[in-house]
């Protein structure tokens, strides 16, 4: 833009100086390809139609990879070079070419920084061709809303709450076997061990049902996530409060991935131990989406309220 | 082939097509082009990126570059020159790192200034063309570039891209129809800083005093200075053409100008030919270029027209003067006796001759030697001029410090342009005491499409008038072979017309489009205005209906061209057509049946056409479900036709029914 401003006036400055009609046709054609840059790239944004989806799922502060269709509805033109991003967020992708009436899978690798429940961000469409004198941009706004689990960390410390309140070692086995208590039924997920199936309630629901049992030499384990505060205004708190959240999240993920039964309670509410994928999702979903609370709000259940406890506590 | 070898590839060609029109126009000298030349050819042909200079080089060649461009005449000619000289020269050393992802805008603009002086130069109608090829090639170039770049940055979502034709068309033909309004809209005004020496200097042409080894800015302008008709001659003679704008006969160490001083006894405002009774005739002209001459056939007697608002008044030596500011076009008639030349007649200051020219005697003297009158010495000259001495253009043409020019092309350089020839020939005249002057003018021009001449700057010309046997004389010493002459059709006439309809166009409107063609054209869309509106809103309704038709159309087209492709195959088509047919003659209950129950009960109905009904539907299950290509489609439309006939012919009743009945 910079050489294109510089040359421009030079060359209004050598035309006018010098009264030749040659330049004068340059100075209108340099000028012309400026507007026709700014026309076909503003026709090119107005043909383009773009729908996002995630891709699995979403751990804050980790690369994502979103899904994006682009579509362009151009009867004509190309789409040529269209860069696309997520508003707010980092990573950007580049369409090279998405011809006219044809449509464009893309994958954008982006990172949310927060956890919760967020809308989804609008999509950023900029286009520079043909000529890079602006960029010319549109957001998209996004239907739905993606679900962000607390930030994985390496170096959270795994603490019991509840009946079995003891350490465990990482990466040690503890309990696994057949045979023990039912504790409840699901649907089948990938990855269930098929001796498992509940023949009789799946030939009444007429969809394939498991036994989730509990280990009888595996007591009941909880992860027990005190959400109240001292002071709910404290930023730091809060920073920290996250911080807890995302270490419990990870080392609930850890002992599932081993195949431990893992349980959640977080203030009133309390998760059951279980495995699989479900528990893992239900226990991301609760911390992704707890919040704290100040002092005296959602205590923990007496059963819960002793060691083990994922809690801060203000610094004398 | 890796992203940075790319970019320099394009970078050389680029460059290339930029520096183009330079040596074409003879703006720029081929040792300032040679190196840039090496350089982009080298980039667009290497097989491995270049390394930039280091930067001690750079500082090294920066005043190497400067003491070049000085020494190749500075702004002597204009400032067109030594700019060009300057950016090809700093973009030679650039030019390597301009390729860089990146690179220096500095490299950039070099390159843009080379292309500005090629285009500055150029009157040629083939520059539209060139611009746009320009402009397509900067396109694709930019866009590629970009695309390397996300894809170098890992952004892309594929390997790097081309903007594809139909971008780039349609910038180009939209910048083109942006262009044309701009470029009539933009103001012609006159610059301040045009008279001074950053001024741009009239490329070469008429000029109304002579310097030697100094033609101009460009070597072959096309620019029209002005066209000539003679309405009252149907096959003008081809001599008619030489017409001048000044005659000088004061020489000073290599410069011309019109004496004005009265010298006793041979002033006389009488032009002997024109006063001899031949028959006059008319040269209608219409001068296009700005300056304070008119131009005249050698032989004119008076000016009989012109226009009223332009003051024309007789200046030295026949000419005639108007004033600098004179709204141009100017239209004026000149009578004129074609056989003569209309000059006043000589006095003392056609035998002067500089000091110290002995030298010039003696040439004179051998060259004329056995002549026995003046005729034959001034033609003798003037063959000896014609055969013995080079014609060239080249710039660089300077005598050493302190020597004459004309003694320099004699006797030293022996090669020159038009006017060292003439001024040599006047001066050799001057020393047999033949008076002789220098003029200068045009000569020759060519066909304009009808009956007329355009006379362009490169056409500008210098010869001789000598006063022999009591006339004065027209000879002209430069070699025939490089006089400026007239262009003439050969062959295909009709597209010869053609073209010089197009490049009268270009002359007319683009070239010389000046100040007060825009007033012109402002008066006229006053007076024209209203009444265009009322047709333009007619035009613009009938396109708009007819869009409105032609959408419609497509739309309805369209709608049957991607029925299949959404719908249904057209395989699929036709089984469902035939089941129709079969639906409406009884043959089939309903839709419920799927496609081989409902070929059961057609078979059933229809034993002698079973192969037929067997190869449409495992075709239509090929197609559907084992995601085989479509069958022929004229079989296809063979065997569904017959089908249907042979249903539509069978009328078969409800009860002769016989296939099993579909489940449920």
């Amino acid at each position: 833009m910079g050489v294109f401003t510089a040359g421009v006036l030079t060359l209004a400055m050598a035309a006018l100086n010098t009264g030749n009609n040659a330049l004068y046709l340059l100075l209108a054609l340099a000028l012309g390809a400026f507007v026709a840059s700014g026309v076909l790239s503003r026709h090119t944004l107005g043909h383009l139609e773009v729908t996002a989806r995630v891709r699995g799922e979403t751990f804050a502060a980790a690369p994502v990879r979103l899904q994006l269709t682009l579509t362009n509805s151009s009867r004509w033109l190309p789409a040529f070079g269209v860069t696309c991003r997520l508003q707010g967020a980092p990573g950007q992708v580049v369409a090279p070419l998405v011809p006219p009436g044809r449509v464009a899978e893309l994958v954008l690798p982006t990172v949310f920084r927060r956890r919760g429940e967020h809308p989804l961000p609008p999509v950023c469409l900029e286009v520079r061709m043909p000529l890079p004198f602006f960029i010319k941009s549109v957001r998209v706004s996004q239907p739905g809303r993606v679900l962000v689990y607390p930030r994985r960390v390496s170096s959270a410390a795994g603490r019991w709450g509840g009946r079995g309140d003891r350490q465990w070692e990482d990466g040690k086995r503890i309990g696994s076997g057949r045979g023990g208590e039912v504790e409840l039924l699901r649907e089948f997920h990938s990855g269930d061990d098929r001796r498992d199936i509940h023949w009789k309630q799946t030939a009444r629901q007429q969809r394939l049902i498991v036994m989730e049992r509990r280990d009888p030499r595996d007591p009941a384990r909880f992860l027990v996530l005190d959400r109240q505060l001292p002071r709910r205004d404290d930023i730091q708190l809060l920073d920290r409060f996250e911080d807890l959240v995302s270490e419990v999240s990870s080392v609930a993920l850890r002992r599932l991935a081993h195949g431990d039964s893992v349980g959640l309670v977080v203030g009133g509410a309390v998760i059951p131990p279980g495995r699989g994928g479900v528990q893992v999702r239900s226990i991301l979903r609760t911390l992704a989406l707890v919040e704290a609370v100040g002092p005296g709000a959602d205590p923990l259940p007496q059963a819960f309220v002793r060691e083990g406890v994922y809690r801060l506590v203000e610094s004398p | 082939m890796k992203p940075s070898l790319e970019r320099q590839r394009w970078v050389g060609v680029l460059a290339l097509l930029l520096a183009l029109p330079l040596p074409v126009t003879g703006v720029s000298t081929w040792p300032f082009l040679i190196p840039y030349a090496v350089v982009a050819a080298v980039m667009a042909a290497a097989r491995r990126p270049l390394r930039p200079a280091p930067a001690w080089l750079e500082n090294l060649l920066a005043p190497a570059i400067v003491v070049a461009v000085v020494l190749a005449g500075g702004a002597r000619f204009g400032i067109l020159r030594p700019v060009s000289h300057l950016a090809l020269l700093l973009a030679a050393v650039r030019l390597p790192t301009a390729s860089r992802r990146g690179g220096t805008p500095l490299s950039s603009l070099m390159l843009v200034l080379v292309g500005v002086a090629g285009v500055a130069s150029s009157t040629h109608p083939i520059l539209v063309l060139y611009l746009l090829v320009v402009m397509a090639l900067v396109i694709t170039v930019v866009g590629r570039w970009s695309s390397l770049g996300a894809w170098e940055a890992g952004a892309s979502a594929g390997p790097a891209g081309w903007p594809g034709v139909r971008v780039v068309a349609t910038t180009v033909v939209l910048a083109s129809l942006v262009a044309a309004p701009l470029f009539a809209l933009f103001p012609r005004l006159r610059s301040p800083l045009a008279s001074t020496p950053l001024g741009g200097r009239p490329v070469s042409g008429f000029r109304e005093s002579v310097t030697l080894s100094n033609i101009g800015d460009i070597r072959q302008s096309r620019r029209v200075a002005l066209r000539i008709g003679f309405p009252e001659a149907r096959d003008p003679d081809p001599r008619w053409l030489r017409l001048t704008g000044a005659t000088l006969n004061h020489y000073r160490r290599g410069t011309w100008v019109t004496g004005t001083r009265t010298e006793d006894g041979l002033e006389g405002a009488v032009t002997p030919a024109a006063s001899g009774g031949a028959e006059l005739r008319i040269a209608e002209i219409s001068l296009e270029v700005p300056g304070e001459r008119l131009f005249v056939p050698v032989g004119s007697a008076r000016l009989s027209e012109w226009p009223d608002r332009v003051r024309v008044r007789p200046g030295p030596l026949g000419s005639w003067r108007i004033s600098r500011s004179a709204p141009l076009p100017i239209r004026y008639q000149a009578e004129f006796n074609p056989e003569a030349v209309a000059q006043p007649l000589p006095t003392h200051s056609d035998l002067s001759l500089p000091e110290n020219l002995e030298r010039l005697e003696e040439l004179a003297h051998s060259v004329t030697g056995e002549a026995h009158d003046d005729l034959m010495a001034a033609t003798l000259l003037e063959y000896h001029l014609q055969d013995s001495y080079g014609y060239t253009t080249a710039l660089t043409l300077d005598s050493p410090f302190g020597m004459d020019p004309v003694e320099w092309f004699l006797f030293e350089g022996r090669r020159g342009h038009c006017e060292f020839f003439a001024s040599a020939m006047v001066l050799l005249l001057r020393t047999r005491g033949i008076p002789a002057r220098l003029q200068v003018g045009y000569l020759g021009g060519e066909h304009d499409g009808g009956d007329g001449f355009l006379v362009r700057d490169a056409n500008a010309h210098a010869w001789v008038v000598a006063f022999v046997d009591g006339v004065w004389r027209v000879f002209d010493p430069t070699p025939a072979v490089e006089q400026p002459g007239i262009t003439q059709a050969e062959g295909l006439r009709g597209l010869w017309t053609g073209w010089m309809r197009v490049e009268q166009f270009w002359d007319r409107w683009i070239l010389t489009f000046s100040l007060a063609d825009q007033v012109g054209l402002i008066r006229w869309l006053a007076e024209k205005g209203p009444r265009l509106a009322g047709r333009a809103a007619i035009w613009v309704g009938a396109a708009v209906l007819l869009s409105a038709l032609a959408a419609g159309i497509r739309k309805r087209a369209g709608r049957r061209r991607r029925r299949p492709r959404h719908a249904a195959e057209a395989v699929a088509r036709e089984l469902e057509s035939v089941l129709e047919a079969a639906r409406r003659s009884g043959v089939l209950p309903g839709p419920s049946l799927t496609p081989r129950q409902a070929a059961d009960r057609l078979r059933a109905c229809l034993p002698d056409e079973e192969e037929k009904i067997s190869w449409l539907v495992t075709a239509h299950e090929r197609r559907r479900y084992a995601a085989a290509g479509p069958p022929p489609a004229s079989r296809l439309r063979a065997v569904a036709k017959a089908l249907r006939i042979r249903l539509k012919e069978a009328g078969v009743e409800p009860d002769r029914r016989t296939a099993p009945k579909s489940p449920g």
